[in-house]
């Protein structure tokens, strides 16, 4: 549906552009205004000057996105009991539309975190990130890892300032869900297929999964995991560490 | 509904370039929305409307330019158009997955169209608003 009038390039209308307002005393004619940007260039530019923050500091960012019960509050507390007792320090935040039991859940682990109860708000936004923060003393930190909202669709277009998008798939959802969410899966550098202790239980089709995560974003890193039997976890812990490794030999140089 | 969230960044761009009083009222706002934005056009088209009560976007047409989805595949090294659209990210000339999106994820305002500044409505309700607000000094007096 190319809109031929105005191309797809931006094309303006061929009336004439009035910049200069003071041209004229008073305008008699319909006036553009020539604005060109983007819709969330506010939160864009946040992000942007947050990553920039965050890797100063040398704290590795991770934002957290799946439907809601795919296991990121389960993976997540194993996550930073692990890298706690790496020596690490850690931190969270995490958003719901209500309640605090995800907070609660994940401080068992020792690390200290934040929740974010976005009353109704379908995802999180990086100036949500920005006054929490404050109240964590991120700057001394190794990890901070951010749980996003449950939710399949809206988080893919709120850069939150991370360095490593991470989508997790449980098998008890099927193995369709990259080719019916395609947006989230494409802007995600991992892909965390979890609850593999169910997926015969479930008949979960491991190759089709694979395949589609591959039609939708073949760059996509991809671990299975059982946070409850502790299958695959190893390797996730090691390629944590050696991404924070990578990231900060990259932006020390 | 994220479509709200961009519906308010949306409303509160196209303020800040807006001249000041009288308030011009806005006729049209061209938005460019990418296949692979995940926004879904109707949700923003009635999330706008809904905020844009009472403003000087109170009777905005949102003028909507789909963005098809090119893809660029570094075998071929070539950037297409996806045969397939949202649901098969691969090169249409070697057939090879690449998740390499360079069109199709827009989410842009192009420009703004305000009435003329001899516009009657819009002279109206900056004249209402003058008398709205001389009551509302009088009540507090």
């Amino acid at each position: 549906m190319q809109d031929t009038k105005h191309g797809i390039d931006g094309g303006f209308p061929l009336r004439e552009t009035i910049k200069d307002t003071n041209r004229k005393p008073r305008s008699m004619e319909p006036r553009i205004l020539e604005v060109r940007t983007k819709i969330l260039k506010k939160n864009d530019e946040l992000a942007r000057s947050m990553r920039a923050r965050f890797q100063e500091w040398g704290v590795f960012v991770s934002n957290w996105v799946s439907s809601p019960g795919s296991g990121k509050t389960a993976l997540l507390e194993a996550t930073l009991r692990e890298l706690l007792h790496r020596g690490f320090s850690v931190g969270a935040i995490v958003g719901d539309l209500e309640t605090d039991r995800d907070a609660m859940r994940l401080a068992r682990s020792g690390a200290p975190v934040r929740q974010i109860m976005t009353h109704g708000c379908c995802h999180l936004e990086a100036d949500m990130i920005e006054r929490e923060i404050v109240h964590l003393t991120v700057a001394a930190m190794d990890f901070l890892f951010i749980e996003n909202v449950g939710n399949l669709v809206c988080p893919t277009s709120w850069d939150l300032g991370e360095s490593l998008r991470i989508a997790l798939l449980s098998v008890t959802e099927g193995e369709d869900k990259p080719l019916k969410y395609p947006g989230l899966f494409n802007t995600s550098d991992v892909v965390l297929i979890t609850k593999s202790d169910l997926a015969a239980v479930c008949d979960f089709d491991r190759q089709a999964a694979l395949k589609n995560i591959e039609l939708i974003q073949p760059k996509a890193k991809i671990f299975e995991v059982s946070t409850k039997t502790g299958t695959g976890l190893e390797n996730w812990f090691d390629y944590l560490e050696e991404r924070r490794r990578s990231d900060s030999a990259l932006t020390h140089a | 509904m994220h479509e709200l969230s961009i519906a308010q960044q949306l409303i509160a761009i196209t303020n800040e370039h807006l001249p000041n009083e009288p308030a011009p009222r806005v006729l049209r706002i061209k938005i460019r929305l990418g296949e692979f934005s995940c926004v879904h056009q109707d949700s923003l088209s009635n999330a706008f409307t809904m905020l844009a009560q009472g403003t000087a976007m109170e009777k905005t047409e949102l003028v909507i330019e789909r963005i098809p989805i090119a893809l660029y595949c570094p075998t071929c090294d070539l950037v297409s158009d996806s045969a397939h659209g949202v649901q098969s990210l691969r090169c249409p000339q070697c057939n090879s997955p690449t998740g390499d999106i360079r069109r199709g994820q827009e989410l842009d305002l192009e420009w703004v169209e305000l009435a003329p500044e001899d516009d009657l409505e819009t002279q109206a309700t900056y004249e209402s608003q003058k008398s709205e607000f001389a009551q509302d000094s009088c009540q507090q007096d």
